[in-house]
């Protein structure tokens, strides 16, 4: 292939990539904002910039190792050592086919998640291509434990805070001033956990990435400042004439946002590898021209993927929202808090392990986790079958659109 | 559309919420119809029963709204079974007081001097007893907010058993009442005492009812 032709892709691929990007910020955006939306916490308007910032920020910062999953941990591309060319338009296939499915299902109303389509896609091109030996089962095998075991996690985490939101504060005969006591605890564990995650080997594009003794202690310290913040906005309430429940709701709203921005930037983390995973493979290949197994994922790119994802929360997400806002009204912001709190940190994990998680089945998991702990007062439980059908569909489907416009790359570029 | 949104289902606290304050309303106008009933003033019962009728018919299209959008397939935060009786069992208290109206309307039965102030006091129990049923049934949607548990479901738990004992005053008052009656047996028509045996059934029943439904709500709390 000519320089001419590399170039051609590589547009098509970025091109490609950031209509993803603005796809999978549009439709996740209500994962993380619809509760606090839903309560009052946040507007639309500040929910959506809120989304957006916070999205773009996780991407850029954490994006990097589920990025490198996707462009080398399922299909190893040492195999194409001789043919870069060929995986080169395998992965740019993998992009379009997935897009293609997502985009089909979302028009038949499928709830499917962008995770499950590019894996199903990358998995596809390397079955027709390298063969069934050629696929790395063994990460494949962890992936899809991931997504069983994710949704279960997140909703312990949500279950246990929850319980003991019910058992310190809503069971207190002073709701208020435990409010008052153990709000700060919560904001603190956010601070430390959200510092950890970036700092502790992180930022590796920033060159920030500390060892553990060092990034713990300034994780502490964020912790403790978010802990102080915390406590004086909670000292500066003032109780009113009114049920203390609903005034513990009032006093959580902060809390809420604090968890759900919480939730947006582990999302970014997560999913702008769905968009720009298998283009860092090909600006690899393209850079280098030939296969490399070393190189890291540029920061340009997570830029893009980042920003398109806050373009795709800011424009379509904003309707989104509008929609479901306005539809949940059995959420409180303690009960937001709890199952924003526990999507955020099992979707921050997996990420940083390199997992690619479906954040929506997470916050699924997460609000059932709750629903559990007798916080919500209705969750449809039919809607988990529709997801598990939808996903399980998502594999083929999206794996047979990327090997169809495989072999059309093929006959048209080589 | 997000799945997120598809997830939460309709919460059926609200409407339960909406269908005591109707039950309330049909139940409030029981000391009204026992007064003009009492007092033998046949248009004014007929006027009070009509507005019965009309608020008990509401409470049935709100309990018909709560069961049609509870299938199997929600998950509450108590027991889809308890919370369905609790409601049946709200919805008879609006039943009973429907029941009493239309007897009271149906023949005119002069109210005898000699058990006047025993049925007074007898009616005066029952509407004690559904008051503090009243009261456990508006504190739903704090309960729900407190996940059925903690002081919140204490609170209601130390007014349930003030029902229990309020309905056994009732039932005391009744037996009073109807001993009183059937002293004078012989000097009454023997229509009329049915028609007492009835009145004073269906106001036994209303108390039963509302201590029946403070039994249900009991079923959903939590003790810790």
């Amino acid at each position: 292939m000519d320089i001419h032709l590399f170039i051609l892709i590589l547009v098509i691929s970025l091109l490609a990539a950031f209509y993803s990007a603005v796809n999978i910020g549009a439709n996740d955006v209500a994962n993380s904002m619809a509760t606090s939306v839903a309560s009052g916490a946040l507007t639309i308007k500040k929910a959506v910039v809120v989304a957006a910032i916070c999205n773009f920020i996780g991407a850029v910062l954490v994006g990097t190792h589920v990025a490198n999953t996707i462009r080398k941990g399922l299909v190893d591309p040492m195999q194409f050592g001789d043919r870069p060319n060929l995986f080169l338009l395998g992965m740019l296939a993998a992009v379009l086919g997935s897009s293609l499915w997502v985009n089909l299902a979302t028009y038949f109303k499928l709830p499917v998640s962008t995770t499950h389509s590019i894996i199903g896609g990358v998995l596809g091109f390397g079955l027709i291509s390298v063969g069934f030996a050629g696929i790395q089962w063994k990460v494949v095998f962890y992936v899809v434990l991931s997504w069983f075991i994710s949704p279960i996690f997140g909703g312990i985490i949500a279950f246990v805070l929850f319980s003991v939101i019910k058992k310190f504060i809503l069971s207190s005969p002073e709701p208020i001033e435990q409010t008052r006591k153990i709000g700060p605890f919560f904001a603190g564990m956010v601070g430390f956990i959200l510092a950890l995650s970036v700092i502790y080997k992180g930022l590796k594009n920033l060159h920030l990435d500390l060892p553990f003794l060092e990034a713990l202690i300034i994780s502490l310290c964020i912790g403790l400042l978010c802990f102080f913040i915390g406590s004086v906005l909670l000292r500066k309430y003032k109780e009113r004439e009114e049920d203390p429940y609903y005034q513990v709701e009032k006093m959580a709203n902060p809390l809420q946002v604090l968890s759900a921005g919480f939730q947006a930037f582990s999302q970014g983390a997560n999913d702008v590898a769905n968009a720009i995973g298998p283009v860092a493979a090909i600006w690899a290949i393209i850079q280098t021209q030939r296969v490399e197994n070393t190189v890291s994922v540029p920061i340009e790119l997570l830029v893009l993927g980042g920003a398109g994802l806050a373009f795709g929360v800011y424009t379509w997400g904003y309707r989104v929202m509008e929609t479901v806002g306005k539809k949940i009204t059995s959420i409180t912001p303690t009960r937001g808090f709890s199952a924003g709190f526990g999507t955020a940190a099992t979707v921050l994990l997996c990420s940083r392990l390199g997992m690619p998680v479906s954040t929506t089945h997470v916050a699924v998991g997460n609000i059932i986790g709750v629903g559990l702990a007798r916080g919500i007062s209705a969750i449809n439980l039919d809607v988990i079958k529709k997801i598990f059908l939808a996903w399980i569909i998502s594999l083929p489907a999206a794996g047979l659109f990327t090997v169809v416009i495989y072999f059309i790359l093929r006959l048209v570029f080589l | 559309m997000s799945i997120i949104s598809k997830l939460f289902g309709k919460s059926p606290f609200e409407p339960l919420y909406r269908h005591m304050l109707k039950v309330k309303e049909c139940v409030d106008l029981v000391r009204p119809l026992m007064d003009a009933f009492l007092k033998g003033e046949d248009r004014q019962v007929k006027e009070v029963a009509s507005k019965i009728f009309k608020a008990e018919h509401d409470a049935d299209m709100v309990k018909k709204d709560i069961r049609n959008n509870l299938p199997k397939s929600v998950f509450l935060p108590v027991a889809r079974g308890d919370l369905l009786s609790f409601l049946k069992e709200q919805d008879k208290i609006a039943d009973s007081a429907e029941d009493l109206a239309v007897l009271l309307t149906l023949r005119k039965t002069k109210v005898p001097e000699e058990f006047k102030e025993e049925l007074k006091d007898f009616v005066e129990r029952v509407i004690e007893t559904y008051e503090v049923a009243m009261v456990v049934s508006s504190d739903i949607k704090v309960l729900a907010e407190t996940s059925f548990s903690g002081v919140e479901a204490h609170k209601v738990m130390d007014l349930i058993e003030e029902l229990k004992l309020k309905e056994w005053e009732a039932d005391k008052a009744q037996m009073i009442v109807a001993k009183k009656m059937f002293a004078i047996e012989k000097k009454m028509n023997p229509v009329s005492v049915m028609m007492w045996m009835h009145i004073f059934n269906e106001l036994g029943t209303l108390a039963n009812h509302a201590e029946n439904a403070g039994d249900r709500m009991r079923m959903m709390l939590h003790d810790s």
